[in-house]
């Protein structure tokens, strides 16, 4: 395209002038030779300058081969070092292993570095709930408190239940809140030590001729009104290895406030909040950048699978390749 | 053995196969290198690493002008040196002073006499120094071409560039090295000067 636009511009002259040193050398199609040899008939300014160009030419011609002033054969040391080249596949392979290292690294340090490039941004009312999270704990305890404080305890005491039923009256109401505030004391000392994993069970629809039969008696559970057994019923697992066992409770009687009420000022030293409990308090504060932080997680464990196959590849083949 | 057989055995690792291929090409190559470079020191060295390199990379020849090849790994190495030349320019300045190499064949031509080979070792200066003032593209393709011989497309072969590019660089070369030769016409032996009836 270029060449027939220069050719169209150019006159006659102009081209002959451009392809003299190609039609000295012989190096032109025939038409254009013809074209050249035409127009050196008619212009002898292309024809002198033909003469000199060929002057030139025969002038460069005669300058002399060197005589070379040292041999330059090889030397047999420089034969041993001599490697095959590398196959295609192992240079692009190497390069991929390279390639997907150098991504590995930047993702690695994204995942570093996130949690202090990424201000968190805690709104006001969060910055509130964080303030009042020691009373919230403090709750959260007495609502352990209270979740351990029905007779309800692991498996020696359902044992000691069944081997020895007790056929609770109306009359021995008091009898029972103590025995209920003597557990409930054990329960606390032992929570320290067991920590049983606490559990929330449906509320308890029962028929009242169930109450007594549940697991081998429970005192004070079977004079129980209707109401106060549609009430929330906690159960409390014991980390049993055989298995996890779950025990239906019926709503502390009014007694057991009393004991919740003893218990919380005992001296013995309180068991932590839970985990999950601060966890939610606390994730709106790291939610701005878990998205990234989940998605960069990702994408290490990809790389990081990538990495060993390509490495893994590429030392077989270079292996292979000796 | 002819060169195919020997490029062959040079490519299984025979070092005295590739000796003889030196011995044959060596001539032309540091000839070449020292006509793109001017510098006889420097020509050497180029062609030492050019004929190291050819070795090495023997085993990726694919056929064709084996001439062509290794003169592209000649001025490759040449450009390699002219690189370096340029980030330190004290050794072109010493390139000047250095006399020209001896001619291979001056001690074995008897049709010319000794006035005669005084004549065109003038010559040869001359046009050296006004080949050493072309563009390196320039000077390396008017070399390959009106100094050693080679076809358009050897010379493509061994530059790297297309043919029409060939013709147009050796076109602006052989121009600029004419009006060079002109200006200084007087310098030249009697026989050798445009007016005086040279072989044109």
């Amino acid at each position: 395209m270029w060449k027939w636009l220069k050719r169209a511009f150019l006159s006659e002259h102009e081209w002959a002038a451009q392809q003299l040193s190609a039609y000295l050398d012989d190096e032109l199609s025939p038409p254009d030779q013809d074209r050249v040899e035409a127009h050196l008939q008619e212009c002898p300014t292309c024809a002198e300058k033909l003469r000199t160009l060929r002057w030139t030419v025969n002038l460069t011609a005669q300058m002399p081969m060197l005589k070379v002033p040292r041999s330059f054969l090889i030397a047999e040391v420089l034969a041993q070092p001599r490697r095959p080249p590398l196959s295609v596949a192992y240079v692009y392979l190497r390069g991929a292993t390279v390639a997907v290292a150098a991504l590995l690294l930047i993702v690695l340090a994204s995942d570093f570095l996130l949690p202090y490039t990424l201000p968190p941004t805690i709104p006001a009312p969060q910055m509130a709930i964080r303030e009042a999270l020691p009373a919230v704990e403090e709750v959260q305890v007495e609502r352990e408190i209270e979740r351990a404080a029905p007779p309800m305890s692991p498996a020696p005491r359902e044992a000691k239940a069944a081997a020895k039923p007790v056929v609770a009256t109306p009359t021995s109401e008091e009898k029972a809140a103590k025995e209920i505030e003597l557990e409930a004391e054990q329960v606390a000392e032992e929570k320290v030590e067991q920590e049983p994993m606490i559990l929330m069970a449906p509320p308890a629809e029962q028929p009242p001729d169930r109450g007594v039969g549940l697991k081998g008696g429970e005192a004070a559970t079977e004079q129980e009104t209707p109401a106060e057994k549609r009430a929330v019923a906690f159960a409390v697992v014991a980390p049993t290895p055989t298995s996890a066992r779950v025990v239906p409770t019926p709503t502390p009687p009014p007694p057991r406030r009393i004991v919740k009420a003893e218990v919380v000022p005992s001296p013995q030293p309180a068991p932590p909040p839970p985990a999950a409990a601060v966890a939610e308090l606390t994730e709106p504060a790291v939610r701005s950048f878990s998205p990234w932080r989940s998605a960069l997680r990702f994408a290490e464990v990809g790389l990081g699978l990538l990495m060993i196959l390509l490495v893994g590849s590429t030392l077989i083949l270079r292996a292979r390749q000796g | 053995m002819d060169e195919e057989a020997l490029i062959a055995a040079a490519q299984q690792g025979d070092t005295t196969a590739f000796n003889r291929l030196v011995l044959q090409y060596q001539d032309i190559a540091y000839t070449v290198a020292y006509r793109i470079m001017s510098d006889p020191h420097a020509a050497a060295d180029a062609t030492q690493e050019a004929f190291i390199s050819a070795y090495q990379g023997l085993p990726r020849f694919r056929g064709g002008s084996f001439k062509a090849w290794l003169m592209r790994i000649v001025t490759n190495a040449c450009y390699d040196e002219l690189r370096q030349r340029k980030r330190y320019p004290h050794s072109s300045l010493e390139a000047l002073y250095v006399e020209e190499p001896m001619p291979a064949s001056s001690l074995n031509s008897p049709l010319e006499s000794p006035e005669e080979t005084v004549q065109r070792q003038e010559l040869s200066c001359l046009l050296q120094a006004g080949i050493a003032l072309l563009p390196d593209d320039q000077r390396v393709v008017l070399v390959l071409s009106d100094v050693q011989g080679f076809s358009y497309q050897e010379i493509a072969e061994a530059v790297g560039v297309p043919r029409g590019t060939v013709k147009s660089r050796l076109h602006r070369a052989r121009a600029k090295l004419q009006d060079y030769l002109l200006d200084r016409e007087e310098l030249l032996p009697a026989r050798y000067r445009l007016a005086s009836g040279a072989p044109t």
